[in-house]
């Protein structure tokens, strides 16, 4: 899935205010200490992208007493008030330091709710899901027909919600090379199914009129798991690229053998950190936060644009509706496009079989999905707000989510 | 590890005082323990069969055999990850019995006690590095050293090898290879020091005393008296290296098709199936149990090639075996 590697990271969210922070290790033998450090390393490389995840929120108003506001509508005290409650979610490991970051905020602000979501891959959470054994899923491709299939008939409709926005970069590590390089979509397609095979080939020359592009051999890097980065990328070259892209959409592609392959978007990260002359496609928040250079690609207006949470939110505006299964947003007009971009989805039973349980899923999944409560949060991670209508659309699908009895759960 | 005495011998030794339970009674207890940990092999036997068996009954079992590893296309040949599972244990093993076994040696017969002291938690912590680290660190330090100096220079001095084409990536079967073989090395090392140490000292002595060199005795009466452990230590280290699966996968470049250069990425079946499982459902999900199955039927055979292999060399000596699990 999109995320770090280490992908079964339980993320418990605990209460901000005082104990987090007295959490430090205090007890540390010899052994552990071999441990820890070991452990700080394993974290240090591969999570420095989810830094930003571990610290505490500036927000820590009581509850009941005050608003939450930064910038856009106010989300108020009383709208957040959850019965005390614990909730569990799994999947998407994309998702899982905005989710970290924004229930940890939500637990901030009321304090008798405790939200679990472990990133174990968004397969994983939609299997954990039709088994029932987790109150809602995270997946970076909204369950389609097949899957929901498999959902048992007692449990009744399923809603999908966006609940993040992402854009997939093209990073790369090129000595030599100050400009930024620009490329189109027959070109990426060239480079990525092994058509294009040296950096100096006649395709990359013609968009990059000036640049001294060196003859070394193109290293693509690309994800060796399963990904909803990989269905997004793919997504858009089969949307873009016409015929020169034959490998189809799919989170696993048949990649050509001078790929080389790397599990996780960290993984993926690493890789072309590492290796002079190689790109890969990479989430933004990672690319960012690993300092990437990044290409700018043409859109659909013909505009090279540079991938920014700017950007990828302009191709966003340009879909007001998605459903899903009308959800792919990629290759989307207007000159401000970037073209690769794509929404993760929450996932819920549309009847809650318990009443606290589910009033507390759908109050944390709306303060999650609005501006004022945890999309504020997505800038600082590097991640894209969700746009306002889809905002409007989170909520009108929860609005629907109903408890035992069903009464709905949300009022607003 | 591996206990002292190499003949088990029947109750009676027990040290005195303490009066324990009678003979029948430890005998049930010892069944029933060993039953199950049968009952626990055939359950798990069972299982990996059971979650498998989709793919057998659509396809067969031809399918195994095939060259190309495609689900969206409903392909599922594991050929390819055969091989690289074959190919990258073959490396690190072809490293890690010379190298494993001369640590070993070095430090039962050679070193002094303060140097061996050192070694031994030496070799005891790299046992104790969990396996994401191993691959982390063959990814993001060694690869850029492969890239440049390794694979450069294995490909002038053995480029007429013809296994060294291609162009110079850091990852692939090479590094998966290395990494493997520093993974195994503990294994290799810390048993064959145990069996080395418990070759009875009067066999050592009185070769030397019959004026052996210290050379002709560790070859000849050490190693010799060793063997059945030492084969012990390769089979376990054998089977670390074949079942590997994230350290490889961060290393290894999860190539689908057969490489034809030991620089060129691969893909073992453990990397598959730990790339493949988290999204996997249906006929996919089938074949990465089928998958499993092959990776044990492939551990199978090789423990079963190494038994042969002490049974033809032993024979009717029957030097007694004392290999115990770590």
């Amino acid at each position: 899935m999109r995320g770090p590697l280490v992908t079964s990271i339980h993320t418990e969210v605990l209460l901000p205010v005082h104990e987090a922070s007295t959490t430090t290790p205090a007890r540390t033998s010899r052994r552990t200490g071999r441990a820890l450090v070991l452990g700080v390393l394993t974290a240090g490389v591969l999570l420095a992208a989810c830094s930003s995840s571990s610290s505490t929120p500036t927000t820590t108003t009581s509850p009941g007493s005050a608003t939450t506001s930064s910038g856009g509508a106010s989300y108020l005290a009383a709208d957040l008030k959850a019965p005390a409650g614990s909730i569990t979610g799994s999947g998407s490991t994309f998702v899982q330091p905005f989710f970290t970051k924004a229930f940890y905020t939500y637990s901030g602000l009321n304090q008798g709710v405790q939200i679990n979501y472990q990133g174990v891959g968004s397969g994983a959470g939609v299997s954990a899901f039709e088994a029932g054994t987790v109150d809602f899923a995270a997946s970076d491709v909204p369950m389609q027909a097949a899957d929901l299939a498999k959902v048992p008939a007692s449990d009744g409709p399923v809603v999908q919600i966006p609940d993040i926005l992402g854009g997939v970069t093209l990073s790369y590590t090129l000595p030599g090379v100050t400009k930024r390089l620009k490329l189109d979509a027959p070109t990426i397609a060239g480079i990525f199914s092994g058509t294009i095979k040296n950096w100096n080939a006649s395709q990359i020359a013609a968009l990059n009129p000036g640049v001294t592009l060196p003859s070394n051999a193109i290293v693509p890097e690309v994800r060796a798991d399963s990904s909803g980065t990989t269905y997004i990328f793919t997504d858009y070259l089969t949307s873009a690229a016409g015929s020169a892209w034959t490998l189809g959409k799919s989170k696993t592609i048949n990649w050509p053998a001078s790929a080389v392959a790397t599990p996780k978007n960290s993984g993926v990260a690493a890789s072309i950190k590492s290796t002079p002359y190689s790109i890969g496609y990479v989430e933004l928040n990672y690319a960012i936060q690993n300092n990437f250079t990044f290409a700018a690609v043409k859109n659909a207006a013909g505009v090279f644009v540079v991938p920014s949470t700017a950007t990828v939110a302009a191709d966003a505006a340009q879909k007001a509706v998605v459903t899903p299964t009308s959800f792919s947003i990629v290759n989307g007009p207007g000159v401000t496009s970037y073209p690769i971009a794509g929404y993760s989805w929450a996932i819920l039973l549309q009847k809650q079989t318990s009443q606290t349980t589910g009033t507390i899923l759908v109050k944390v999944l709306d303060w999650t999905t609005q501006t004022g409560g945890g999309q504020s949060l997505a800038t600082s991670l590097d991640y894209v707000p969700l746009p306002p209508a889809i905002q409007t659309y989170a909520r009108t699908q929860l609005l629907t989510v109903t408890g035992p009895s069903g009464q709905p759960l949300l009022t607003k | 590890m591996v206990t002292d005495d190499t003949k088990p011998t029947d109750g009676e030794r027990r040290p005195g005082g303490r009066r324990s339970l009678p003979n029948g009674a430890w005998r049930a207890i010892l069944i029933v323990v060993a039953g199950l940990f049968v009952a626990l092999v055939v359950w798990f036997l069972y299982s990996i069969v059971d979650q498998a068996r989709p793919i057998f009954s659509q396809l067969g079992i031809g399918w195994i055999f095939h060259a190309t590893w495609n689900p969206n296309k409903n392909q599922y040949g594991l050929l390819p990850f055969i091989l690289g599972t074959i190919e990258t244990t073959a490396i690190a093993m072809v490293l890690a019995v010379p190298i494993g076994l001369g640590t070993a040696l070095a430090l039962a017969y050679l070193v002094p006690p303060k140097v061996k002291a050192v070694l031994g938690s030496a070799v005891e912590l790299l046992a104790a590095v969990p396996s994401i680290v191993y691959g982390l660190w063959g990814l993001v330090a060694l690869a850029p050293l492969w890239r440049e100096y390794v694979e450069p220079f294995l490909s002038s001095v053995l480029g007429w090898t013809g296994l060294f084409n291609g162009s110079d990536d850091g990852v692939g079967l090479l590094l998966a290879g290395t990494i493997l073989f520093i993974m195994v090395l503990p294994t290799m090392v810390a048993i064959s020091r145990d069996v080395l140490a418990v070759v009875p000292r009067e066999q050592v002595e009185g070769a030397m005393a019959l004026g052996a060199t210290r050379w002709q005795v560790l070859r000849k009466v050490v190693l010799r008296d060793a063997r059945t452990g030492l084969l012990g230590a390769f089979t376990l280290a054998t089977g670390r290296a074949l079942g590997e699966t994230v350290a490889v996968a961060l290393v290894i470049g999860n190539s689908d098709y057969i490489a034809h250069s030991l620089k060129a990425p691969s893909a073992t079946l453990a990397s598959l199936i730990f790339n493949n499982f988290g999204e996997a459902s249906g006929t996919e999900l089938a074949a990465l149990f089928g998958a499993g199955l092959v990776l044990l039927v492939i551990g199978l055979a090789v423990n079963a090639a190494a038994r042969a292999l002490v049974r033809g060399r032993v024979g009717a000596a029957g030097g007694a075996t004392s290999v115990a699990v770590a």
